[in-house]
């Protein structure tokens, strides 16, 4: 079913959201803000991946005084993102999905989060979600809209999202040449979120790259971890202390980059101390080990690795350099 | 729902009831943690120096509940964790990895191999061995750099009297060493001639693990009868933060011990 609601949708469901006890959040060009009505459309992808929202950090896990040691409860506060791009809610599919190995950072707000999934019209030109197939059309969350005109057109995908729009009263089924509309755009969407080479097609040659295609590859990777840190499936974390005086203080969690060169480094040695081996921990985690830890892949085709990284490296162009003979 | 993260980062306390000298860098601590734990020989605890950090250390002791971790001063943390006395309290969590597959060894001839500070974890091995009266024979084949590094100097020889074959080797010719010299991977080939249906467990820096399967395979062993155990920098220990995966491996979670034949492929060795 796809509904037709007025320009005054997301006023509506976020209200809504918000007398049920959600903090309601929108992504922007600054990050993710929170709302209490209605937003502009968001960057296809924003720059801030939802992780970030649903544990900041630095994050206190653990309040130290001397030798005792206190467990800090984390904020369940319950979280609904709307306007979140289909990629980034597959996103926190995936984590979901590691979360049944070993819990994640957002582990404890899975369970009470609302998604409302804002369709892409205009992927941008580093976006290959359609390659991942994660988007450009909404393939998981609780609601999916596309803004048409001054309206939206909306779909429940979950049996929670339909009891929201049920409840703010939205159930004006489309118009016929609105669902034409909106085929045609989701059409052309899905061309402009393909990459040629697409990341996700080359796992055997990834497999068999060798020590000279990830020099050649990350030549320039300055392994600064933009791509990490942006990445919106990266579920590696840090854990540091903090001090408030001589012996009191506590532990905070801290996401992590694979990019970094301390992160594998040891007191006998460093088995990723050169870029290279750095940069191919990145990409061959994301789109070839994923799939044997967890059955998915770890890549939704956001194209942030790439779009954010400061030498144009990231994914897209790691893999294209690196199966480039 | 599940644990979250922040629950399972939470130290309980241990306190250090006795610190053993073992050479000028490296103490064996002994302490207790409350409430009781049963680790398994292989595996290791995060142990916390307050407001300094954590690290992933393995069992060098599990006997009669009480707990023994053997502790090099390489770093920060363990700068901390060297430098305590009886009645220090530290933050303990734990068991956490896989540990040796004792079971795999029963009935068998065990040959184990340890090279430097990787005697700690399997020390608790050869324990074990002896309480249980195994039946079959176990070859310890021990390599230090000079002979003050060897840890458990006292322990050695008891084992021996309990019928463990210890043999011993240094690296480099020493004034006062009159034994074996070379490296511990050499002892290898003539101890698989007196076993009868071997298992070995490794552990030691990794080129020595490295060079160690390269001889096994050579002398006709199966690797899958070899396990070794691998060190990776670690901040949770069950599989959460990340920092100690190789390839689709997490070291604490599928590891520390692992098959040879598996590693092989893991590290590309």
């Amino acid at each position: 079913m796809i509904y037709y609601a007025g320009s005054d949708f997301l006023d509506r469901v976020i209200k809504k959201l918000r007398s049920n006890g959600y903090v309601t959040y929108a992504p922007s060009e600054w990050g993710w803000i929170e709302v209490e009505g209605y937003f502009s459309e968001p960057p296809t992808p924003p720059p801030v991946p939802p992780k970030h929202v649903l544990r900041k950090t630095p994050s206190l896990i653990l309040r130290v005084k001397g030798t005792n040691f206190e467990y800090v409860e984390p904020d369940k506060t319950p979280i609904a993102l709307v306007g979140i791009r289909p990629c980034d809610a597959f996103a926190i599919e995936i984590l979901r999905r590691v979360s049944m190995f070993s819990p994640t950072l957002i582990t404890e707000k899975l369970n009470q989060l609302f998604m409302i999934v804002e369709e892409c019209p205009n992927p941008s030109p580093t976006c290959f979600c359609a390659d991942a197939g994660t988007g450009p059309d909404a393939k998981v969350g609780d609601i999916a809209y596309m803004r048409l005109g001054k309206g939206f057109l909306v779909r429940p995908l979950t049996e929670k999202g339909k009891a929201l729009l049920v409840s703010v009263g939205i159930d004006e089924l489309a118009p016929k040449e609105a669902l034409e509309a909106y085929n045609d755009i989701i059409n052309q969407a899905i061309k402009n979120a393909t990459i040629t080479p697409s990341p996700h097609l080359h796992a055997d040659k990834l497999n068999k790259a060798t020590w000279e295609d990830w020099e050649r590859a990350s030549k320039n990777c300055a392994g600064c971890g933009s791509c990490s840190i942006s990445c919106p499936t990266c579920f590696c974390f840090d854990i540091r202390e903090v001090h408030e005086g001589p012996d009191e203080g506590g532990r905070v969690v801290v996401w992590d980059t694979c990019l970094s060169l301390y992160f594998a480094a040891m007191a006998s040695h460093n088995p990723r101390e050169k870029i290279p081996a750095r940069l191919r921990q990145f990409v061959m985690h994301k789109l070839v080990w994923w799939r044997e830890q967890f059955g998915t892949t770890g890549c939704v085709g956001c194209g942030r690795c790439t779009s954010l990284c400061p030498f144009n490296v990231g994914i897209i162009t790691a893999v294209k350099e690196v199966i480039r003979k | 729902m599940m644990e979250t993260v922040t629950h399972k980062l939470t130290p309980v306390k241990a306190v250090i009831t006795d610190v053993i000298k073992e050479t000028e860098d490296t103490v064996t601590l002994v302490m207790r943690v409350s409430p009781q734990k049963t680790p398994e020989p292989g595996q290791f605890a995060m142990l916390y120096a307050p407001l300094v950090g954590e690290s992933a250390i393995s069992f060098s002791g599990i006997r009669d509940g009480v707990i023994e971790h053997t502790v090099r001063r390489v770093g920060k943390v363990t700068t901390v964790l060297t430098s305590l006395s009886p009645g220090d309290v530290i933050g303990w969590r734990g068991p956490y990895g896989k540990p040796w597959p004792m079971s795999e060894a029963r009935a068998r001839d065990l040959i184990v191999v340890a090279g430097g500070i990787g005697m700690a974890p399997l020390r608790p091995v050869i324990h074990k061995r002896i309480d249980g009266g195994e039946a079959g024979r176990t070859i310890l084949l021990y390599g230090a750099r000079s002979p003050d590094q060897f840890l458990y100097k006292k322990e050695l020889r008891e084992w021996q009297e309990a019928g463990v074959d210890v043999r011993l080797t240094i690296d480099k010719p020493h004034p006062s060493w009159s034994g074996r010299t070379g490296f511990v991977t050499e002892l290898i080939p003539k101890a698989l001639e007196t076993a009868k249906d071997p298992v070995a467990f490794v552990c030691g820096p990794e080129i020595m693990m490295k060079v160690a399967i390269g001889v096994f395979e050579k002398s006709g062993m199966d690797l899958s009868r070899v396990w070794v155990s691998l060190e990776r920098k670690m901040r949770c220990g069950f599989g959460s933060c990340g920092y100690c995966q190789i390839g689709p491996v997490f070291v604490c979670r599928h590891g520390p011990t692992f098959r040879a034949d598996e590693v092989r492929g893991v590290l590309g060795w």
